[in-house]
């Protein structure tokens, strides 16, 4: 019955996500946004992984209206300017077909990270429910589930996606198709972990005691519980999938000239590097930019929602 | 229904896992608004005997025997039926109290979720909850809390309140108060005596606690290696006949003490 305020700090274990930890007791009186920015900028790897997310989303967004030349992310040639260093009209310069490198980067946006985000969003929908279920449910089906996960796992997701992307044929929808194929198993593997892990609390208990569905248990009891590391995991891998998505673009079985995709981009001005290094360099720094920027995003979260965390090998 | 027919009636209930018998009562009834206890040291099978009433042993688990509550045969019940029973009419305090709510829902939340779930119409559940928060002395601003914001006893106050909103009719308090500091003990234990007044609520209390029992219950009944072994009221105390009821009462020294005083 005491009047333990609402400024109790993170003492609690999974549900302590609701009260910012850290300098609980001046930050309870500040208003939600404002214990929200001071709890990014007191952490600066989050704080600069947020802060390339949202110019990546800007780029992305007002990419027609940032880049110098449109029409090069498309079907525009240029052959009389091909190969320009960075500098004038073209700040980083003009790949074979007189592209301009800049305007393409800007566009790819939207296909290499817009592409993965969909990846990851589709391997969610199949892996967290596989995951969720054989978690929640245990027993037979669990096992029969987890091995099928397992067979999945036990090849290497960018050679399984590979083989998968070479036997659907070279394009950018095989592509993705096949890293959500190869993906999908992580999250169900987390996913069945930790409500594993969940149906045994006594939170659990108490709502089956109340009367509550099982399936409604698994929604509304264990769900919400167990999804934070998978949100962590996901956000990680958003780095990890822009690099597999780049790589299988890179190796011909992705995205396919003119489509302005980062990876295809590098492959473009691989046997020029010696050269006109800038048709491959800067492509590949923004697949590295955007990768680190998703992988600080998601170690971030981590603190947040998954102290404890497995990492992943 | 006369007072007559107890509300909950065991009988001949025998409990097995993987062929080992982990639980064999003869009888053990509850009738309405009385307050009986359970008590045994831990592994007695009390919990096993709990869960078996509402329906949610292990799968690898069997039970024979008649489980009635109210005339209702709740052994090999269907799934819809134990539902209904569940929560509605017969409520569970667990031990763990904060453990026992759901760390992603609002204590308020958690409440309304329940009565919905159990069809109280909405004009009727809030003058249920705010009756409930009275009748356990629980402050509504609680209900914006999150367990991990909750004392353990405000906490079980909660649950508690919970029970008394969907007006169950039997509380089957399991270790309810064993993870609370021995004031907080003593107001949930005066809580379920004030209910049995107010509400005519009956309570199972499920309990290792001799002392606390004895002080709560109308009736004992000693458990050890899943079978009742000694019945009674607060004179088992006094006058423990079986060596099971001696040793908790012996492992008690508040007990004790009382043995010296009481002639």
């Amino acid at each position: 019955m005491s009047g333990s305020g609402g400024a109790v700090g993170s003492t609690g274990a999974r549900g302590e996500g609701f009260t910012a930890p850290g300098g609980a007791g001046a930050s309870a009186a500040r208003s939600a946004p404002g214990r929200v920015i001071g709890y990014i900028v007191r952490r600066p790897g989050l704080a600069f992984g947020l802060a390339i997310v949202f110019v990546l989303a800007v780029g992305a967004v007002l990419a027609p209206v940032l880049a110098p030349f449109p029409g090069d992310a498309g079907n525009d040639t240029n052959l009389l300017a091909a190969l320009q260093p960075p500098g004038g009209l073209h700040p980083l310069g003009t790949d074979l077909a007189g592209r301009d490198v800049w305007s393409r980067i800007l566009f790819g946006i939207r296909i290499s990270v817009g592409v993965s985000v969909v990846v990851i969003v589709a391997s969610l929908l199949v892996g967290v429910p596989v995951g969720l279920f054989a978690g929640a449910v245990g027993g037979k089906l669990d096992d029969l589930l987890m091995r099928i996960v397992d067979i999945f796992l036990a090849f290497p997701s960018l050679l399984l996606a590979l083989a998968i992307a070479a036997t659907l044929g070279p394009s950018m929808e095989h592509a993705a198709i096949a890293i959500v194929v190869s993906w999908w198993p992580w999250y169900a593997r987390l996913m069945r972990g930790e409500a594993a892990a969940i149906r045994g609390r006594a939170y659990v208990e108490a709502a089956l005691l109340l009367g509550i569905p099982r399936w409604r248990v698994a929604l509304r009891h264990i769900l919400p519980n167990a999804i934070g590391p998978v949100i962590v995991q996901a956000s990680l891998d958003l780095g990890g999938v822009i690099l597999t998505f780049a790589a299988l673009s890179f190796l011909g079985l992705g995205a396919q000239d003119p489509t302005p995709e980062w990876g295809l981009m590098v492959e473009q001005g691989r046997t020029l590097t010696s050269t006109q290094p800038w048709v491959a360099l800067f492509p590949g720094a923004a697949i590295m930019i955007a990768a680190l920027a998703f992988t600080l995003l998601g170690e971030g979260l981590r603190e947040r929602l998954d102290p404890k965390g497995p990492a992943r090998p | 229904m006369t007072n007559a027919t107890p509300l909950l009636s065991l009988r001949d209930l025998v409990i097995e896992i993987r062929g080992r018998r982990l639980v064999d009562v003869a009888e053990l009834s509850v009738a309405r608004g009385q307050i009986v206890g359970l008590v045994g040291e831990s592994g007695a099978g009390k919990s096993l005997l709990l869960s078996s009433i509402l329906g949610l042993l292990p799968a690898d688990a069997t039970v024979r025997g008649s489980i009635a509550f109210d005339g209702l045969e709740l052994r090999g019940a269907p799934d819809r039926l134990l539902r209904s029973v569940r929560g509605r009419r017969i409520a569970v305090v667990l031990q763990g109290a904060r453990a026992a709510l759901t760390p992603t829902l609002r204590s308020g939340t958690w409440i309304e979720r329940a009565l919905v779930l159990h069809q109280v119409p909405t004009p009727e559940r809030r003058a249920r909850i705010a009756h409930a928060l009275d009748a356990v002395r629980l402050d509504p601003a609680l209900l914006r809390r999150y367990p991990h914001q909750l004392s353990g006893g405000e906490a079980q106050r909660v649950a508690i309140a919970l029970a008394v909103a969907l007006r169950a009719e039997l509380i089957l308090a399991d270790e309810a108060t064993s993870a609370l500091d021995v004031t907080v003990q003593a107001e949930v234990a005066e809580l379920f005596r004030e209910l049995r007044e107010t509400e005519g609520t009956a309570v199972l209390v499920v309990s290792h606690d001799l002392a606390l029992v004895a002080g709560l219950a109308d009736r004992i009944d000693i458990i050890a290696d899943g079978s009742i072994v000694e019945r009674g009221g607060p004179s088992v105390l006094t006058d423990p006949q079986h060596r099971v009821t001696r040793e908790l009462v012996t492992a008690n020294p508040t007990l004790e003490r009382a043995q010296e005083t009481v002639p």
